[in-house]
């Protein structure tokens, strides 16, 4: 059984003139590590609230259809207890904010599941360590930066040791290294957890992701492998004169066949191109 | 509240519960005593306590921000009353006040928090409220600085006109201040409720039982209490 | 004809503390008319930078210039009349009810009135493609129109410059491709444009010139081609180099040159394997 199952979900805000979400029916498995993607109001951090349980606990709405998280159907299950297997980055990270220092803020969830001391100091060490936040321990959250104040979220959530992550523009504060460290580092993570990114950035998706959801006006209008998605966007007519948002990895893919090079898969990271022009300097035109 | 450890002194390993106690004494004593050279003599020792507790930057806005307001209510009061009078209601108003600032600064908030709940047997939640309410305070004094900050850009003087449009001004900062609270309250809402903050009321694992010296300093801070009304109330 | 500085930095220094500066010896002339991006990773003092311009904050050595004016004793408030700032957050600003009045806000603290305010509001609404919304509650927009209204509140201004501080965070492509569709615009009635954004590729497609900040001092300063192509700096400033900088300088060691464009990239490496096909034939 998939981790996070949904069944025909649809979902409306209260007061809103059409639906967020339409009638999606998917499913996320165990170490698959999905970015979804699409425009802002295509319906994006509604699917992620909708696996949390804040849909439709916190937030009102028209909630048609199933989502089942480890079996259990969300609408029954209280957001707390779903969140021993949950972890979630809002988008709104400064607000997440629960604790007053930096230890507090990342054990906050741990205390809540009966962890020894030592067990907690243990994994609030292991997360800063990874954030490289080490010497913030006892910092007051008020004297962070915003992207100091994102990381430490990150590691509230890595230190929860939580099968499932949704992560929401999780890097949207921090600069491109951080970002691709963190990225790196929950790919390398991956194997035993199901992890959901939503981000509007196809260029931090694409090198890790290994299953692409672009999701448009609430509908899922593609789900699969990212390089097929870039091969179809691209050879469209219409947003081909656009490009928009596309790595420029895919579009160096692209110039090279119009070279008259022979690009089987287009490349969704720099080191898939380096490992083709490598490749093709060994193997000859042929 | 407290910042680090690098600034850890004696008050700093003494648990929550005495300093609640000493804080509750002292805003007592304050009321009840009624000489003005124990007031005094109080508001003293609050302030060479503020000075040890807290780092010197801190200490020394909180000294200048209770005399700017002792002037202020003294001035005001003196228009009706004799010195003597004015100098005991401005005396009395700085020992209840100046007593939290040390207590709450040597205190982390997840301590005070399980001090309450735990020793002192307040629910939870109502414990929970109170310090997250506390500990907002200097969130919203920075967003307040933030929205400031970006009005002044639009043309908004804070520092200069009379104070009729001053104070119109401020709403440029008070209005997006209440809409940004708001917004702040929900998202913390949610994300308690993400971090499993309904589970249970399994007792956390970081409760330390008082020591011998948490029970020695809250048997002298009721002694000093006894001693100090009896003979200040004379 | 001589361009004027629309932004000078004479030697400027700004610390909180002595011993731990957040700009160091800031040299920096930036002409008017022009779009200059400043990039750096979190700490590195952009902010501060923003802060100098506009002038929430004053130098403690040095000077700052606006437009040949020294910033020395000019409020935040006074700045206004030079420069506008759009900041990352628009929820820090926007608290009346239409979008109009949020516009006019800048212009009744100016004191301006009559006609020259209604043609100001008209102008900047037209400017950013706002004006079927001038009724709408700004709070119940989107983050991308909360922003729009932000920016159109500091245009009707008519400020010479304007100070972006990561204006794209929140926003999709399109939205981000419409804001700076707006900047461009704003470019063309002769407005200096400063943009801090970590999106290199952006100030790639938009910015005429880079400044790179790191630990508080201006490392690299140039067209952002020649600035992101210089890896090593890059990565002594904590940043991720562009994705074809990566790319050219891995490969240098088979003679490829390191390079932001595209096209060039492309040329590059179909030339290499050109090469390297017509040596292995002939041998």
């Amino acid at each position: 059984m998939p981790p996070i199952e949904m069944r025909n979900l649809s979902y409306k805000y209260r007061g809103a003139a059409g639906n967020a979400l339409t009638n999606i029916t998917t499913a996320f498995h165990k170490g698959e590590m999905v970015g979804i993607w699409g425009g802002n109001g295509s319906g994006k951090s509604t699917l992620l609230t909708c696996i949390n349980g804040l849909i439709p606990h916190f937030h009102t709405g028209d909630l048609t259809g199933e989502v089942l998280v480890k079996g259990q159907l969300v609408e029954d299950t209280p957001p707390g207890q779903l969140a021993l297997s949950v972890g979630t980055v809002l988008q709104d990270f400064e607000n997440q904010i629960i604790g007053l220092e930096v230890e507090e803020e990342v054990a906050f969830g741990l205390d809540n599941q009966g962890l020894s001391a030592q067990e907690i100091a243990q994994r609030v060490d292991n997360a800063l360590e990874i954030m490289g936040m080490v010497g913030y321990r006892k910092r007051l959250m008020q004297q962070l930066s915003g992207g100091q104040k994102q990381k430490i979220i990150l590691a509230g959530v890595i230190a929860s040791q939580a099968e499932i992550l949704l992560l929401d523009e999780p890097t949207s504060a921090l600069d491109t290294l951080a970002t691709a460290s963190i990225y790196q580092y929950l790919k390398s993570q991956q194997q035993n957890r199901t992890t959901i990114i939503v981000s509007q950035n196809l260029s931090n998706l694409l090198p890790v992701v290994s299953r692409l959801v672009v999701l448009e006006q609430g509908e899922i209008t593609y789900d699969g492998e990212p390089t097929a998605f870039i091969e179809n966007y691209l050879q469209n007519q219409e947003t081909a004169g656009h490009m928009d948002g596309i790595p420029p990895v895919s579009k160096l893919s692209m110039l090279l066949r119009t070279s008259g090079n022979s690009v089987p898969k287009m490349f969704c990271s720099v080191e898939e191109a380096r490992q083709w022009i490598l490749a093709r300097k060994e193997g000859g035109q042929g | 509240m407290r910042d680090n450890d690098d600034t850890a002194n004696l008050l700093h390993s003494i648990a929550p519960l005495p300093k609640l106690l000493t804080s509750v004494l002292v805003f007592t004593a304050a009321i009840a005593v009624s000489q003005l050279q124990y007031l005094g003599g109080l508001v003293c020792l609050e302030i060479i306590l503020i000075l040890y507790a807290m780092p010197w930057g801190q200490a020394k806005g909180i000294i200048i921000g209770m005399a700017i307001c002792a002037v202020f209510v003294g001035s005001l009061q003196y228009l009706f009353l004799p010195w003597s009078e004015v100098l005991l209601i401005v005396l009395r108003m700085m020992a209840m006040a100046l007593i939290f600032p040390p207590m709450l600064a040597t205190m982390r908030m997840r301590d005070l928090r399980d001090t309450l709940v735990y020793q002192l047997k307040i629910p939870y939640d109502y414990a929970f409220m109170f310090t997250t309410a506390l500990r907002y305070v200097p969130d919203l004094l920075n967003d307040a600085h933030y929205i400031m900050e970006a009005q002044s850009c639009r043309g908004c003087d804070f520092k200069h006109g009379n104070p009729w449009q001053r104070i119109k001004r401020y709403m440029a900062i008070l209005a997006p201040l209440v809409m940004h609270g708001l917004n702040k309250a929900e998202t913390l809402a949610m994300s308690m409720e993400l971090r499993g903050y309904d589970i249970s009321a399994v007792k956390p694992a970081t409760v330390q039982p008082l020591r011998s010296i948490d029970v020695a300093v809250s048997a002298a801070m009721i002694v000093a209490f006894a001693v100090f009304v009896g003979f200040g109330k004379a | 004809m001589t361009i004027e500085q629309a932004v000078a930095f004479e030697k400027a220094s700004f610390y909180y503390t002595k011993d731990v500066p957040v700009l160091d010896n800031i040299n920096l002339t930036i002409p008017q008319g022009q779009i200059a991006g400043l990039v750096g990773c979190n700490g590195a003092g952009k902010s501060t930078l923003l802060r100098l311009i506009n002038g929430l904050l004053q130098p403690k050595v040095g000077k700052v210039s606006l437009l040949g004016i020294d910033t020395n004793g000019l409020s935040a408030a006074q700045a206004a009349k030079y420069v506008g700032t759009v900041f990352q957050n628009p929820n820090h600003q926007l608290f009346l009810e239409t979008v109009e009045a949020e516009i006019a806000y800048g212009l009744d603290n100016r004191g301006l009135a009559g006609a020259e305010r209604a043609m100001r509001i008209e102008a900047a609404l037209a400017a950013t493609g706002l004006e079927a919304l001038r009724r709408s509650f700004p709070r119940s927009l989107s983050f991308g129109l909360r922003q729009r209204v932000a920016l159109a509140s500091v245009i009707a201004l008519q400020p010479d410059i304007l100070l972006l501080d990561e204006p794209t965070t929140g926003l999709d492509h399109r939205e981000t491709e419409r804001l700076m569709c707006i900047l461009l615009d704003q470019q063309s009635k002769g407005r200096t444009i400063i943009l801090v954004t970590h999106d290199l590729e952006l100030q790639l497609e938009y910015a005429q010139r880079v400044v790179l900040l790191s630990k508080g001092r201006i490392l690299e300063d140039g067209p952002p081609q020649q600035v992101f192509s210089c890896y090593e700096k890059l990565l002594e400033a904590e940043l991720l180099p562009p994705d074809m900088a990566r790319l050219t300088y891995n490969l240098k060691e088979y003679g490829l040159q390191t390079t932001c464009s595209i096209q060039e990239t492309a040329d590059q490496v179909t030339n290499m394997i050109k090469v390297e096909g017509g040596q292995r034939i002939a041998g």
